[in-house]
């Protein structure tokens, strides 16, 4: 099978967003390559919607979702895909295709959550709704979001060689 | 400049009948409107406007988020006045309306009128604040008519709604001689969110949202750097200005030419100059330092001023297209012109005008050579005009 790659180099970040996060924080503080000390922290209320759109369609395998064991970590984790301007209202009324409730465990070492990838094979666009947290409290902080996958067979413009060329 | 996606709620309800704000609350609202659609697009031309009108049978989007000015004018005469206030939908509506925008990257805004008494509770306009926020969209309410009973309520959807003062509440009193838009244009809350570009109706000058180079080494460091360069140019130049003005005694032979040459060095400099932000920042009137003297002359004496600055910048090589013709005017004019004559006799007066010449070296022996030929032109012609009139 072909490997797997951690999808951060193909995630739009212009087009991606998280809403009710704090005004100043941007989406490069969960979407990044390397851990860091930055995360986003939620605002109005405990919960948090992140969307994450691919620059071309990926399979999604698996996610990793880092947060803080101090109880700001998120539980109630709802994924959605290829969904156009998803808010809040969508993220409580649609069916989500996948639901999970994450252990401690699983955020503070950086599990792989896995995904049933038959579900999750034509993305464009990836929704994470965080409906609580695991303390119960006002306040949701995630460190870092990585999602692991593979893109989908598109041409590879720079192996087209014209016929003479091979002779 | 922010991107901005704005939806405009107007209150038509039958409250707006009244006449306190005139000609009527209703059609002062349509007044403010297009000063607020116009000011917003001049700030930003990818800004879009949308307007929605809250009362009737339900609330009803009139026009949908778009940069034309004019589409916002035509939907503003489509509203009728009917029904009563309905809040909490026309902010979901108009969160809908925000939500599908076609620009994603255009921040949110909701901008409401209420004129009319509000019947909803406090507790589900906190809710909806608190929903406005979770969104990430702004509010701006403008409250007239019944500003006292609304207050509380209109305070509270604020508060909520409000992260990192990015809403306002706007409570216009009623009294008698108010005009709503200028309300609304002094107040400030438009142009808070643009920096400082204020009652935007400034034709397009100083590429909106200019506020005296503050702003721009944030948005663009490239247009802020020749700026500053454009800046100091026109110093050099007004200090050479100043003197150049002690020196010049006689205006009128100035003003002949420079009107001949004022188109074409208006096109010159438009096309020296790095930047065409540049000639217009020199026409508006936000940088005190550079233009305190303008401010006193009237629009063609600001041009001569401006014509006598570029000309001092043109080396010599650009004057020889400009100054061959001109010398050749310069004599024509003056053959014809006896005044002119006269004046030429006069030495100093030469001195001075040469002097205001860039480029020309007054001891230079080619031009007092001619200077002496044309006097003696004209001697000799004054001699042949005497002897002829002896004659006759």
């Amino acid at each position: 099978m072909t490997e797997f790659i951690d999808l951060i180099t193909i995630i739009d970040l212009k087009n991606s967003e998280c809403l009710n996060s704090e005004p100043s924080q941007e989406i490069t503080n969960i979407l990044k390559e390397e851990e860091d000390t930055n995360f986003i922290t939620s605002d109005t209320d405990e919960q948090l919607l992140v969307n994450i759109q691919f620059k071309q369609k990926v399979k999604v395998h698996s996610i990793i979702v880092r947060a803080e064991g101090d109880g700001t970590g998120p539980q109630l984790m709802k994924v959605f895909q290829n969904q156009f301007s998803f808010g809040f209202e969508e993220a409580q009324s649609l069916k989500p295709t996948h639901k999970f409730k994450l252990i401690k465990r699983a955020i503070t070492e950086g599990k792989l959550i896995r995904f049933k990838m038959v579900r999750f094979s034509n993305v464009g666009s990836l929704h994470l709704f965080f409906e609580n947290n695991l303390g119960g409290g006002k306040v949701t902080k995630i460190k870092q979001i990585t999602v692991v996958g593979v893109p989908l067979e598109t041409t590879n413009i720079s192996k087209i060689q014209s016929v003479e060329e091979k002779k | 400049m922010v991107l901005e996606a704005c939806v405009i709620l107007v209150d038509n309800s039958n409250h707006s009948r009244n006449g306190d704000f005139a000609p009527n609350r209703f059609l002062s609202q349509i007044d403010s409107i297009s000063f607020i659609a116009g000011s917003k697009i001049q700030q930003n031309r990818v800004n879009t406007v949308g307007i929605l009108a809250m009362s009737g049978r339900r609330p009803n989007l009139v026009l949908a988020p778009t940069n034309d000015v004019g589409q916002v004018l035509i939907a503003t005469n489509k509203i009728q006045i009917e029904g009563k206030l309905d809040l909490i939908s026309s902010i979901e509506i108009s969160q809908l309306s925000l939500k599908h925008r076609s620009n994603k990257e255009h921040a949110q805004r909701i901008i409401m009128f209420v004129a009319s008494p509000l019947e909803e509770k406090k507790e589900d306009l906190e809710k909806i604040g608190s929903q406005l926020r979770k969104a990430s969209i702004s509010i701006d309410i403008i409250s007239f008519g019944e500003t006292e009973r609304n207050e509380e309520k209109l305070s509270a959807l604020i508060d909520n709604a409000n992260s990192g003062d990015n809403c306002h509440l706007l409570s216009v009193p009623t009294s008698t001689g108010i005009i709503l838009a200028d309300q609304i244009q002094g107040s400030g809350i438009f142009s808070s969110s643009s920096g400082g570009m204020g009652g935007g109706y400034e034709g397009g000058f100083g590429g909106g949202g200019y506020a005296g180079g503050m702003v721009d080494p944030n948005v663009d460091p490239e247009l802020a750097m020749v700026l500053q360069m454009s800046l100091e140019e026109e110093r050099q130049r007004q200090s050479r200005l100043q003197q150049e003005n002690n020196n010049n005694t006689n205006e009128k032979e100035g003003n002949e030419q420079k009107q001949e040459e004022k188109k074409m060095d208006l096109e010159e400099t438009e096309e020296s100059s790095q930047n065409s932000n540049k000639n217009e920042n020199n026409e508006t009137k936000e940088e005190p330092d550079m233009f305190s003297q303008l401010e006193g002359l009237t629009e063609e004496e600001q041009m001569e001023l401006i014509m006598k600055m570029s000309l001092e910048e043109m080396g010599n090589e650009e004057l020889e297209q400009l100054g061959i013709p001109n010398e050749e005017e310069e004599e024509t004019e003056k053959e014809k012109d006896p005044e002119v004559q006269n004046a030429l006799q006069d030495e100093d007066l030469v001195d001075s005008i040469l002097l205001s010449l860039p480029g020309v070296d007054p001891e230079n022996e080619e031009i007092t050579e001619t200077i002496n030929n044309i006097k003696k032109e004209n001697n000799d012609e004054e001699k042949d005009k005497e002897k002829k009139n002896e004659n006759d």
